[in-house]
């Protein structure tokens, strides 16, 4: 009876010290998507087209921020982060992008995008991440008073106004 | 890390005062009356943790009344009112919750003690607030613009949950019709209602939730009184 009694005890010490589960948001979990573009010829909007040593800034409160990632590298296609406090993100698409002494080269084209988010629950430890919808896409920054500058960008095309995930491309750009 | 000291201490004690009566002579020809009653208490951890953990305030009481030799009726009434601080979320659950049931002695007492090692089954209802009272954007992609915390609260009211609860547990009488009393709980979550789309973190009386597992798991420390009412 004795050992009965003395598993019944351990049983119940390791009950009081190990039950305490630590919650961690791993890595492994959904986050907030980001806006996957896609670049494509002007000439033949089925083809895709990588941009020359593309660099994209995040402008806020009249700063650019560069994303680190496509910081000067040639693709067809990236994933941007969008804006959660507000619902509008600012962005200029440098083309021959180059830093020469902080100073920004290349060919820059305006990008502004407008959209709804929708926060979703994910769990105790990650809480809540972003889902955006209506996405609506400028080339040009309108804001700027007078007509619009587009420079090496020569159009744009909504394939998913819906960001989700980051499986497929939710806007085509071409140039 | 003093606190799990002491519930360790108090098991020992607990189960010293049971255990030591292991000797049982079966073949006694005279019969000890037994008292039965109505047993009322209070869980001294909910007590205890309520007066020195800020973000928790709770309590809850219990009875029992014994039906024969080995079966009682339970029940457990509470209220708790818990705040959680997690990475990317701080959050408050409140609320009331009954818990009813038996309890079944599976110890046979030594001449008229009335010590208990006991199994349990109870069905479980809250009735409770979870309210997001503040949260941070999880994105992982944020160097780019900033961590966005947002502070307007999202107030999920009038929730409520059902479950059943097996219940293993020691009841020692330390004193004259004073019952000191350790038990595990494990809990299976039958229905929860939900708002928002948002998972019910945490539930009075059912405690913690796990994500994707019905399961939740507590455990109690009672003090309690035996107002007895007959004897036999």
């Amino acid at each position: 009876m004795r050992f009965y009694y003395s598993v019944y005890l351990i049983i119940i010490i390791c009950f009081l010290t190990a039950c305490e589960k630590d919650d961690i948001c791993s890595e492994t979990n959904a986050t907030t998507p980001q806006l996957v573009i896609t670049f494509k010829d002007a000439n033949n909007n089925a083809e895709s087209k990588a941009v020359e040593s593309l660099g994209v800034y995040a402008v806020k409160d009249n700063e650019l921020i560069l994303i680190e990632s496509i910081n000067g590298i040639t693709t067809d296609s990236i994933a941007i982060p969008l804006r959660n406090d507000i619902n509008i993100s600012n962005f200029k698409f440098y083309k021959n992008h180059s830093l020469i002494d902080g100073e920004i080269e290349g060919e820059q084209n305006h990008i502004y995008l407008d959209y709804s988010t929708t926060e979703v629950f994910v769990s105790r430890a990650c809480g809540f991440i972003n889902n955006y919808t209506d996405l609506s896409v400028f080339t040009y920054d309108p804001n700027v008073f007078g007509p619009p500058t587009v420079n090496w960008i020569s159009g744009y095309e909504i394939i998913n106004p819906i960001v989700e995930n980051e499986n497929q491309a939710h806007v085509n750009i071409f140039h | 890390m003093l606190t799990s000291f002491i519930r360790v201490l108090l098991v020992f004690t607990i189960s010293a005062n049971v255990f030591s009566q292991e000797n049982t002579i079966t073949s006694d020809s005279i019969h000890y009356k037994q008292k039965y009653g109505l047993r009322v208490g209070i869980d001294i951890n909910k007590l205890v943790n309520s007066s020195i953990n800020n973000n928790y305030n709770g309590i809850e009481l219990n009875a029992d009344y014994r039906l024969n030799n080995k079966l009682y009726i339970a029940t457990e009434i509470g209220f708790s009112k818990n705040n959680f601080i997690e990475d990317y979320l701080d959050f408050t659950s409140k609320g009331n919750y009954l818990k009813a049931g038996i309890d079944y002695n599976m110890y046979n007492n030594w001449l008229s003690m009335q010590n208990m090692i006991f199994s349990g089954l109870r069905l479980g209802y809250s009735k409770f607030d979870q309210n997001i009272n503040s949260y941070t954007i999880y994105d992982t992609n944020n160097q780019t613009w900033g961590q966005s915390f947002i502070s307007v609260p999202i107030e999920n009211t009038n929730l409520s949950s059902l479950w059943i609860e097996l219940i293993l547990g020691v009841k020692a009488e330390i004193f004259n019709n004073l019952f000191l009393g350790f038990n595990l709980e494990v809990k299976k979550m039958i229905n929860s209602e939900i708002k928002n789309n948002i998972q019910n973190l945490y539930v009075p009386g059912f405690n913690k939730t796990f994500e994707g597992s019905s399961f939740g798991v507590g455990f109690g420390y009672k003090i309690s009184y035996l107002i007895p009412i007959r004897k036999k």
